[in-house]
């Protein structure tokens, strides 16, 4: 295991007591679990889902992906795909993968390395730009209502029956983290989990306070001595009142029905929640005071930008571990949390306006780009597969090895242009998942005819693989199978988009979008990615 | 050529508008008909008309807002003890903190055109917090025996047990009726009364039917059963009518009044509604929503910081002795919430609002870049003593932009969208849209122009978007006036003096070639038109009916509104016009 400054080593015992209720009531002994079957029981019982989203993408090719000459393996597929085994240079006291893919020795470790996954090539094929919900599989564009919502694969997660067969001791199913009253990019079904009942337009509603964190996953590790005359709870009322209107005699539309449904179902998860405590010796920390919200102003001051996150990393990380809960999603905006990692402030949209559409026209502001994803990736997203990586699942292996953490982007290269969105992960889901790999899924004969307007990055880019693809090898990674979330019009997850056929950006003799993103394409959108299966 | 917006960018009945823009497509449609043939003042033509066959939709179960939440639990607590109400706010406020806040959705076709209204969302950390806001409400209330006793009366506290069912229902009966919005019946009253239990009046039992009653349905939502159960229209009671009034207009519960004309009947009679209503509309109380409204209408949250780079060395030598303070924001926001204000309190028009020339800056910072006296709050407010301030286009929230320039293009967007509701779609996928910066020896104008006349952009930025913002351009980036633009090396010293050049073609009205150069003739020009009016009550619909208009279903009620405004009514009218119509006081059952 490795030293981490902020984390403290936990043992085997303390990661069972969060790997899922069933397996709490099991007289679980060591020695049963080194077993094959017990090590599959445990980890598909613990799989962790962790997403983070940052805002514009707009990071060149030079400064995120690794030289092409990493690429050293061929995969004939719907065309040739690349990939090469992923390593980083000790430059320093940095492990560099890339200029981006950089941080300190002691936390990017070749251990680590080895359980990321780097994937280019993944595209949105239609003219996205401005969105919050697409890495996660809401196709926003422009921040609009998407021609076919689709509930986002963290929320499909959430409240999979596959996922969590048993919910133990899960106090919340997922947390969304960003900034309240500002579009966390999650979605979920009108009434949650059942995806008849059709997809909530409004996005989920998140936080960014690491005590009210805390107060949801981790409060009440210390039961009370239960009241002397106990009474029936009042959440059980509060679910009766609910009941009583909606099953009353007094008119309703069936339109007010269907709300009181999905209110009811709230209540009744809430109900769940509060009979559920932190599994017994889970060590939690003390709650944080003050809270992160307090270091704010932080516009401009990166270390602060870092501390606000990491805060919410070692809760999080202590709650996945004691299975608090297995799914978590943030959504990382410089304007609505005014933030930038940089000691450039946001300033409103001024960061948007001028840095990150600026960034593929001039070197000051890919440079300010550079430097917000990596001081992001090394201090912030590493900070938490670091956490994970540091819990012992008391089998020679992680939390981390068990999880799937995301980092996906709001763009491609060049901001608004959904092409090579780029997707960073660390952990193999339980295996599931093949790691230590540098992917390219581009298709070096499609070469995009790119516009005037975007500077020379536009014209390095070759169409690849639907994104689509990559939604579904998560859902395949954390055990969900194929019919709670299959399209109806592909194999694979979320809305089937296309570019128009004569689409502007498509320069006479560059191939057309029906060429490019081709049915054989589409068709394979549920199979998990070439390259990160470990069969 | 401009369009105004609809549900899904359907055309308004009457005025022939085609589809909002494409994203970087050519703009398409009207707005109302052209001022080529009527004279450049006469105003366009009416965009809405009533269809008396149309059905109007009905917003299903209407959630609370988060303020109006937050005001009916605080009412609940005012009700319960009033001498101990704000200690007790103090003590939950923290749970309900946690509540979340309600998202500005995009209307269809209009991207920030929506209302935190529209958040409609049931949400789990809703349910959670205000669970826990309710159990922290209802433990403080039966903290103490003196509590207990000051809630349901000496029958609580006293040594007679026989009493306390008695009790407990004359306190559900009295505080949880008015709470949830509805006379409770005899059954309702057993319901709550028997989540007590065996022991009425005990603390704990009191509590949980507190905390019931706040997570109540009838609390958190507005459920309206109407009175006709055979139409599919149907006559909303006395109570539920009630309640439509005070949460559209005040944002909380009916109060002593309303609650007496719901409960004798009187409110359902036309005399008796007129009464109430026009006591709504003149009570203190209105101000709460017509901040809401104007603040998401102008947007003015979008107003950045204004002290974030008071450290750089050209932002300082840009603002000189008027760096701005901590709280300028506010204050520049709070005198355009004043001004509206003012107008609504005053019997004032739309026309008012957009003209209104006086200075409601409290703070002096503000006060100083007007060149006014601070506004003490109550005396007359003084008047902008430059006669190029003409009112709410040079209001220094609608100017300021917190950097050494000024942002013509943002302006002219908002005189174009907002203010005049004329859509001109989103930008193509890959617009540059880094803010044109004055540099060497370009004005901001001539670097916005230079940027944004070419190709595909000059199509929208040419002749619709950019031209009511270079108007206001006699006015730099802190809202002061000017007649050269200062430009500054990043050391802070200036390298260049440039002046100033405001004529522009705003055509207001599509056909309007004359060319402006104040912002006086671009405020005229708009009042003229009637487009900010029929803006204003387009955006006045979408505000108290939660919803985004469909112009097809809801010409009535739009025509009324725009109709009202156009007529340089009081604004109290326009807000009269929706508690009149025959969607507010009945419900559609779909």
């Amino acid at each position: 295991m490795k030293d981490h400054p902020h984390v403290h080593a936990v043992g085997r015992r303390l990661f069972l007591r969060g790997a899922g209720g069933a397996l709490l009531a099991l007289p679980i002994l060591p020695s049963l679990l080194r077993s094959k079957a017990a090590l599959a029981q445990t980890a598909q019982a613990s799989k962790c889902f962790v997403h983070f989203r940052t805002p514009h993408g707009g990071i060149a090719t030079s400064n995120m992906w690794p030289a092409d000459a990493a690429l050293t393996d061929t995969l004939a597929y719907t065309h040739d795909l690349r990939r090469g085994a992923l390593t980083a240079s000790a430059q320093g006291g940095n492990s560099v993968i890339s200029s981006v893919l950089t941080a300190s020795s002691s936390v990017l470790t070749p251990s680590l390395v080895a359980k990321m996954n780097i994937l280019r090539g993944l595209d949105i094929p239609i003219a996205m730009a401005h969105n919050f919900g697409a890495p996660l599989g809401y196709y926003d564009v422009d921040h609009q209502t998407p021609a076919q919502p689709t509930a986002t694969i963290d929320q499909v997660l959430a409240y999979s029956p596959s996922f969590y067969p048993a919910l133990g001791s899960v106090k919340r199913r997922s947390v969304v983290i960003g900034a309240p009253g500002s579009n966390s990019g999650s979605h979920g079904y009108l009434t949650p989990g059942v995806r008849s009942s059709g997809v909530s337009t409004s996005p989920v509603a998140s936080t960014e306070s690491a005590q009210a964190l805390f107060d949801s996953l981790l409060a009440g590790a210390t039961s009370s001595a239960p009241a002397a005359t106990p009474r029936t709870p009042v959440v059980d009322r509060v679910l009766d009142s609910y009941k009583r209107l909606r099953n009353g005699s007094r008119r309703l539309s069936a339109a007010d029905k269907l709300r009181l449904d999905q209110h009811i179902a709230a209540v009744a998860e809430l109900q769940r929640s509060l009979t559920t405590s932190v599994a017994a010796g889970c060590q939690v920390p003390a709650r944080p005071t003050p809270d992160n919200l307090s270091l704010r102003p932080m516009d401009g001051v990166p270390e602060k930008n870092v501390q606000f996150f990491s805060m919410m990393n070692q809760i999080l990380a202590v709650a996945m571990n004691c299975g608090a809960t297995r799914v978590a999603t943030f959504s990382i905006d410089e304007n609505n949390q005014a933030l930038t990692f940089t000691p450039r402030p946001a300033q409103g949209e001024d960061w948007h306006n001028n840095v990150a559409h600026a960034a593929a026209k001039t070197a000051d502001g890919q440079d300010l780009v550079r430097q917000f994803n990596q001081v992001f990736f090394a201090r912030v997203y590493l900070d938490l597969v670091s956490r994970l990586d540091a819990f012992s699942d008391g089998m020679g292996g992680t939390l981390l090895d068990h999880s799937l953490v995301v980092w996906g982007q709001e763009c491609g290269q060049v901001t608004h242009w959904a092409f090579s969105m780029p997707v960073v992960t660390a952990g193999s889901a339980g295996g599931a998942l093949k790691t230590g790999s540098y992917c390219d899924y581009r298709n070096l004969s499609h070469q995009w005819g790119g516009d005037s307007g975007t500077g020379n990055e536009s014209k390095l880019i070759w169409t690849g693989l639907v994104y689509n693809q990559w939604l579904s090898t998560v859902m395949l990674a954390m055990g969900v199978p194929h019919a709670e979330w299959a399209d109806q019009n592909h194999p694979g997850f979320g809305a089937r988009v296309s570019f128009p056929s004569d689409f502007f950006a498509y320069s006479p003799g560059t191939p057309k979008t029906t060429d490019v993103y081709t049915d054989a394409m589409w068709q394979k959108t549920g199979e998990i990615l070439p390259f990160l299966s470990p069969s | 050529v401009i369009t105004g917006p609809g549900q899904g960018g359907a055309a308004p009945a009457s005025s022939g508008s085609g589809v909002a823009a494409t994203a970087g497509g050519p703009v398409t449609g009207g707005a109302g008909g052209s001022s080529a043939t009527k004279g450049p003042d006469a105003p366009a033509s009416p965009l809405f008309a009533c269809d008396a066959s149309a059905q109007p939709a009905e917003l299903p179960l209407p959630r609370l807002s988060r303020v109006e939440l937050g005001n009916t639990l605080r009412f609940a607590i005012q009700l319960a003890l009033p001498a101990e109400a704000d200690a007790i706010w103090a003590q939950v406020s923290a749970q309900f903190d946690r509540y979340p806040v309600d998202e500005r959705t995009p209307a269809p076709g209009d991207l920030k055109g929506g209302y935190s209204r529209f958040d409609q969302s049931i949400q789990q950390s809703q349910i959670e917090a205000v669970y826990r806001t309710g159990t922290a409400i209802a433990q403080q209330l039966t903290a103490t025996p003196a509590r207990i006793g000051a809630l349901l009366g000496a029958c609580a506290t006293d040594a007679i047990t026989t009493n306390d069912r008695a009790c407990l229902e004359a306190f559900v009966t009295r505080w949880a009726a008015r709470v949830t919005r509805q006379k409770l019946s005899a059954d309702d009253v057993t319901y709550y009364a028997d989540i007590a239990g065996t022991t009425p009046v005990a603390a704990a039992a009191v509590a949980d039917v507190i905390a019931t009653v706040l997570d109540a349905p009838e609390t958190l939502y507005r459920i309206e059963h109407g009175t006709e159960d055979a139409q599919p229209v149907s006559a909303l009671s006395a109570f539920e009518l009630a309640a439509r009034l005070s949460y559209n207009f005040w944002q909380e519960p009916p109060d002593d009044a309303l609650w007496a004309a719901a409960d004798d009947g009187s409110l359902l009679t036309a005399a008796g509604y007129d009464a109430q209503l026009t006591r709504i509309l003149q009570s203190p109380k209105l101000r709460q929503s017509i901040d809401e409204w104007v603040t998401e209408w102008l947007r003015l949250e979008e107003l950045p910081p204004l002290d974030t780079l008071s450290a750089d060395p050209a932002f300082r030598a840009f603002a000189g002795a008027q760096l701005p303070t901590a709280t300028a924001r506010d204050a520049m926001i709070a005198d355009v919430l004043d001004s509206a204000w003012a107008a609504v309190a005053s019997g004032g028009s739309a026309s008012a609002f957009l003209g209104d020339r006086r200075s409601y800056a409290r703070d002096p910072y503000l006060a100083g870049l007007y060149q006014v006296a601070p506004w003490d709050g109550s005396a007359a407010a003084p008047t902008f003593p430059s006669p190029l301030r003409s009112g709410l286009l040079t209001r220094a929230a609608l100017l300021a932009t917190g950097t050494t320039g000024t942002r013509p293009i943002h302006k002219g967007y908002l005189v174009r969208n907002a203010l005049l509701c004329q859509q001109v779609g989103a930008p193509p996928p890959n617009a540059d849209t880094k803010t044109p910066v004055a540099s060497g020896q370009q004005t901001t104008r001539q670097a916005a122009t230079a940027k944004t006349s070419g190709g595909v952009c000059g199509a929208c930025h040419t002749a619709i978007i950019n031209p009511p913002g270079f108007i206001t351009e006699s006015f730099d980036a802190l809202g002061r006036e000017r007649t050269e633009e200062k430009l500054f090396d990043a050391q802070g010293n200036v390298v260049a003096s440039l002046p100033i050049d405001t004529s522009a073609v705003p055509a207001v009205q599509p056909g309007d070639s004359r060319s402006m150069s104040t912002a006086t003739e671009l405020t005229h020009a708009v009042d003229t038109s009637g487009l900010f009016h029929s803006c204003l009550g387009r955006h006045y619909f979408r505000f108290a009916q939660a919803r985004v208009e469909d112009p097809a279903q809801d010409g009535c009620l739009l025509s009324k509104l725009e109709s009202a405004a156009r007529s340089n009514a009081p604004l109290t009218d326009v807000m009269k016009a929706v508690a009149r119509d025959a969607t507010f006081t009945a419900k559609r059952f779909q």
